[in-house]
């Protein structure tokens, strides 16, 4: 069912709860991954991920048709997803690299991860990366997302995404190279 | 190294059967969030009904504190100090015509049209007279 349909459904009293139901499924798992690969932990993703269609269903009314409807809600998943990183960061009172030093951990010990020794280095690559930087690299190289998209995700233009990818393509190749 | 030289690879999985019931959670999770929309509801209205009711009790306690000083307006007056009081007119754009309009004469005693200290002082006899319009060069023979 495309996104139009969805919405009809949606926006009619009778078949909002379906229609909700069937955007829930259509969406689930891109969200679920995009929110994942930032968070690293599945306890962390999995309540982030119930958080964003929350969200999606408490303001589904204000939603408007300018904007596509999955692209409105990896909005609200990548503002939860930046949210809860900021708050960690605010609620341990840490410093940056601290945030990434427990993340690089649960990269170590967290159930439901499964990768050989370069995956995992590149992971860690990654979190040497600013939260934002480092969402921009994942939508682009592993959701392999168009910049045009990317841009009506996040609100940048596409030639500072562009800029983003390259510098942050740099950094990690870098970090690979030296560790 | 270069980034090519890596596999690209989803390292992270999930529980078994995770995606299939997830839908059902986040449903029970909105349903727990539909009474909200009448908590927002009652937000509203208590909000609505707070700001009137606390503009009333500011009222009252506003009347209660003036009637606890047990001080009328002239009993306030009546503390200020004659120094204070002149510090406030030389500030205010009260002229002196203004002030002596406001003042009730009849409440006042003007001493000093009867024979006090004032008018008493002010009775000199000729040669005390004659030594004043000395002292200023005044021709005592023209007045």
């Amino acid at each position: 069912m495309d996104d139009k349909e969805l919405l009809l459904k949606l926006r009619n009293p009778e078949t909002i709860n379906y229609g909700f139901n069937l955007l829930v499924r259509k969406y689930q798992q891109k969200i679920y991954w995009h929110i994942r690969k930032m968070v690293i932990d599945h306890d962390d993703a999995d309540d982030i991920v119930q958080d964003v269609f929350v969200k999606v269903w408490k303001h589904i009314g204000s939603f408007r048709e300018d904007a596509q409807l999955y692209t409105w809600v990896y909005r609200i998943a990548t503002n939860e997803c930046l949210n809860f990183l900021r708050k960690k960061k605010l609620r341990l009172f840490l410093p940056i690299h601290d945030v990434q030093n427990e993340l690089a951990e649960k990269l170590d010990s967290s159930p439901f991860i499964d990768g050989d020794e370069i995956q995992l280095k590149l992971q860690k690559a990654l979190l040497k990366l600013p939260n934002k930087q480092r969402m921009v690299f994942n939508m682009k190289y592993f959701d392999e997302m168009k910049y045009e998209e990317i841009s009506k995700i996040t609100g940048t233009s596409v030639g500072s995404l562009k800029a983003n990818y390259h510098h942050a393509v740099k950094k990690i190749e870098k970090f690979l190279t030296n560790n | 190294m270069k980034l090519e030289d890596i596999k690209k690879k989803n390292i992270y999985s999930v529980p078994d059967r995770y995606f299939d019931q997830l839908p059902t959670r986040i449903q029970s999770r909105v349903n727990e969030k539909k009474p909200v929309w009448g908590l927002s509801l009652s937000w509203n209205l208590t909000l609505r009904v707070a700001g009137p009711a606390l503009a009333v009790i500011l009222i009252i306690f506003y009347f209660s504190i003036s009637n606890n000083t047990g001080q009328s307006t002239d009993d306030l007056l009546a503390q200020v100090t004659t120094e204070d009081m002149i510090a406030y007119l030389e500030t205010t754009d009260i002229t002196t015509d203004e002030i002596i309009e406001g003042l009730d004469f009849s409440t006042i005693d003007l001493d000093f049209y009867e024979e006090g200290p004032i008018m008493q002082n002010m009775e000199m006899s000729d040669e005390e007279y004659d030594a004043l319009f000395d002292e200023y060069g005044i021709d005592g023979d023209l007045l």
